[in-house]
């Protein structure tokens, strides 16, 4: 087998942080939510602002960016679902969530740039999907995919 | 990314830390995972212990979303050795 490996990781908070051309996450344990889990995921995007590094390669995330994200992540009701999401910003400057289970072999990732749609995809047990939203949309759209895999009340793990 | 092929595990941590002082975890994935989602190393041969690319990522933010997390749910990760 011809192995080759990733060195350009870093944890960002339970995760660790596969620095692909958009950010890979290994979520190796069980969270414990916070009581308000929008609050605690919103200060995560707010701190890409002040995070951004820079490397000569990768965009900042800008302001509008993150605002866009937030007001995303108002419309979705993360409580209903049983982990919160892992933060990132890509290279290209977008605002990324993604939510793993089961030794992460079930994903679920968010997109969201200044553009007017939101992609995702996701990796679930009874399969693939992936796609883009109007921003207005997506949440509606997004929360219906991630109740399938990540719902609190599912038994999966 | 490095070509690790035959390396043995002291080896590639030693490019981890020549790279970034505190590596806290690395991750495998195979050439043929890689052909799976139909992107392409850069070099296409590379020599244990080089650096190499992926390419030719699609345009479309959900379609390269879709190969990473595939990618990602492919890796074998290794946690630093303490």
């Amino acid at each position: 087998m011809n192995a080759i490996f990733q060195l350009d990781d870093y944890r960002t908070g339970d995760a660790l942080h596969l620095y692909l051309p958009i950010p890979i996450f290994y979520s190796p344990t069980t969270q414990v939510l916070p009581d308000n889990p929008a609050t605690a995921t919103k200060h995560d995007i707010l701190d890409l602002l002040s995070n951004f590094e820079e490397d000569g390669e990768s965009d900042p995330v800008s302001k509008d960016t993150v605002l866009r994200a937030l007001a995303f992540v108002d419309e979705l009701n993360l409580g209903r679902f049983d982990r919160l999401p892992e933060v990132a910003a890509t290279p290209s400057g977008e605002v990324l969530l993604e939510w793993i289970k089961a030794n992460g072999k079930q994903r679920f990732a968010v997109c969201i740039s200044e553009d007017i749609s939101i992609s995702y995809a996701g990796i679930f047990q009874y399969g693939r999907i992936k796609g883009a939203e109007h921003y207005e949309n997506a949440a509606d759209v997004i929360q219906s995919q991630l109740s399938r895999a990540f719902s609190k009340y599912s038994s999966a793990v | 990314m490095f070509n690790t092929t035959g390396m043995l595990p002291a080896s590639i941590w030693k490019i981890a830390v020549r790279l970034q002082s505190r590596p806290i975890a690395r991750a495998e994935l195979s050439e043929t995972a890689i052909q799976q989602e139909r992107l392409t190393l850069d070099p296409i041969k590379s020599e244990p212990g080089q650096h190499v690319n992926i390419l030719y990522w699609p345009t479309e933010r959900e379609d390269k979303l879709e190969r990473a997390l595939n990618l990602a749910s492919k890796a074998k990760v290794f946690q630093t050795p303490d």
